[in-house]
């Protein structure tokens, strides 16, 4: 995942490569860095004309003479890792180790176990002088670097120990960018390492973008599914109804055609008229002395009208005749349309209307 | 075989084609793919809404169904009701006279003036006639206990000869065809 992630960013991938250590120095002018020239010109000195190798710079010393800068040329030793675009000498990552290690004042030897063998440094306080190994056995080390420092009459007082871990590939990143004059590559293969990296980055950046338009897809694709699914189960359901909806339907219609059926004869529906009850209501509520001349009636929109002429001894009988007409069941409305004597009596027209018992 | 490019188009073509296949992936996405998939899983989730608020459950559908069975049942009964009490004849006039006027006569009603006929629906019989008063209201009440429906739409009384009323009578009954 971490090389994936690494490959995405377009990060190089560093490796540690063997390599020679050939101790060097070289100076410049107080305070100046030293040139790959003065660099080559150390070399040449060293080694005639053979190709100036990657170096690393060990530390330096002010002098009277200028700054002392020490390094340690690293050939590479045995063919270089095909799958990196930079590989640094195995010594780098010994001199990180030994650097961050806290040591007295004065000469002192710093000692790191590796799983490639023993690096042996010396140091002046914080200072690197040298750096040998790795050695098979920590004695041979210690001895020959201890023989190396006797030849310049120095003799270390402490021996430091440092720990030795597994260099991370941001260790690694960020050593090869500290010390880009480290990088055991040719220049030209370094850069044709590189671009390739570069196309490979490119391409599983484009993998990633389908990748991650695959996953929105694949991530919609499983709401339309559950979507789907839902209305299919609705679907579904609606299809173990749909028997009971058609009868329903069915039913409705029927009843509908039977509803207009009756309503077409809702005539025969009607009770029949019941005219007897009314004149015979009508014939028990005349008073003694009155008697009907004449009666008609007819059906009305809400009921039954009378129309009724009465004959009557006196005026005074008139309204006990209404007001016992309006006694009769169903009867709602009694009106006295005309009154006038007749002979010795009088005559009283009156109108009612009512609703059927 | 080495594809051979111009200086600087690979660095170029290496940049480039990620922001391409993603500008490509989105065009693809958002107008066709996505839109497409968002389009039918909103399509589908609004008719699984619409289909659970609409379909009933199917117990409430059998209420339903044996509701209307009932309701039905007494719709046809009732209509086979309002079908018994028309008239069904090819001469509802002359049905309706045949029904009421013998029974008048037997009341003792003296019949002096008969007019039937069939029009727009209804089967309409015109009566004269003279009666004492207790005659006419036995005869009203032996029409108003006719089986077939049988409306009394006008009817009058008047003092007439030999201490008799007399009464004019129409009476209409539903024939049960289209009005």
């Amino acid at each position: 995942m971490d090389q994936l992630l690494d490959l995405l960013g377009g990060l190089p991938r560093v490796a540690l490569s063997p390599s020679h250590l050939l101790n060097g120095e070289v100076t410049t002018p107080y305070g100046q860095d030293p040139s790959p020239e003065s660099v080559e010109a150390a070399w040449r000195d060293l080694s005639g004309d053979r190709i100036l190798p990657p170096w690393i710079l060990l530390g330096r010393r002010d002098t009277p003479n200028g700054t002392v800068w020490r390094l340690s040329w690293c050939p590479p030793r045995g063919p270089l890792p095909a799958s990196v675009e930079v590989a640094l000498p195995e010594g780098l990552w010994a001199l990180e180790r030994l650097t961050s290690e806290s040591g007295p004042e004065g000469w002192n030897l710093r000692i790191l176990a590796s799983p490639l063998g023993t690096w042996v440094g010396l140091w002046e306080g914080a200072r690197c002088e040298r750096l040998h190994g790795p050695y098979p056995s920590e004695s041979e080390g210690i001895d020959r670097v201890r023989a190396i420092a006797a030849k310049t009459g120095v003799v270390p007082t402490a021996e430091i120990r440092g720990d030795w871990n597994v260099p991370s590939a941001h260790d690694l990143r960020a050593l090869a960018s500290s010390y880009p004059e480290s990088d055991l590559l040719p220049t030209t293969e370094s850069v044709w390492r590189g671009g390739i990296r570069a196309d490979h980055a490119s391409f599983a950046r484009v993998l990633a973008i389908l990748a991650a338009f695959a996953t929105v897809t694949l991530g919609l694709g499983l709401l339309q599914a559950t979507a789907w699914s839902l209305r299919r189960s609705q679907d579904t359901r609606l299809e173990s109804v749909q028997p009971l909806l058609d009868r329903v339907a069915s039913l409705r219609k029927s009843r509908a055609i039977l509803q207009d059926s009756i309503w077409i004869r809702k005539d025969a529906l009607a009770p029949n008229s019941v005219v007897d009850r009314i004149l015979s209501g009508i014939a028990r509520k005349i008073p003694d002395g009155t008697s009907l001349q004449a009666l008609a009636l007819e059906r009305s929109d809400t009921g039954w009208r009378v129309r009724t002429e009465a004959s009557l001894s006196d005026w005074n009988q008139v309204q006990p005749l209404a007001q016992a007409l309006r006694a009769v069941p169903g009867v709602a409305k009694v009106v006295i349309a005309s009154q006038a004597r007749s002979g010795t009596g009088v005559s009283a027209v009156l109108e009612m209307e009512g609703t059927w018992p | 075989m080495a594809l051979s490019l111009p200086p600087g188009s690979r660095e170029t073509l290496r940049s480039l084609a990620p922001w391409l296949a993603a500008s490509l992936a989105l065009q693809v996405g958002m107008r066709v793919v996505w839109l497409d998939q968002t389009r039918a899983f909103r399509a589908d989730l609004g008719r699984a809404a619409e289909l659970r608020q609409v379909v009933p459950e199917p117990a409430a559908l059998r209420a339903q169904i044996a509701f209307l069975e009932h309701d039905s049942a007494l719709l046809v009964s009732r209509l086979a009701w309002a079908r018994g009490r028309a008239i069904e004849s090819s001469d509802p006039g002359a049905y309706l006279a045949a029904r009421l006027v013998p029974s008048m006569g037997q009341e003792g009603w003296k019949l002096q003036r008969v007019r039937a006929e069939s029009k727009a629906g209804w089967a309409t019989l015109d009566l004269g006639a003279q009666a004492d008063f207790d005659q006419i209201l036995s005869g009203l009440r032996r029409i108003r206990l006719q089986p077939t429906a049988i409306q009394i739409r006008k009817f009058s009384v008047r003092p007439s000869e030999h201490g008799l009323l007399e009464v004019e009578l129409q009476v209409a009954g539903p024939t049960g065809t289209e009005r």
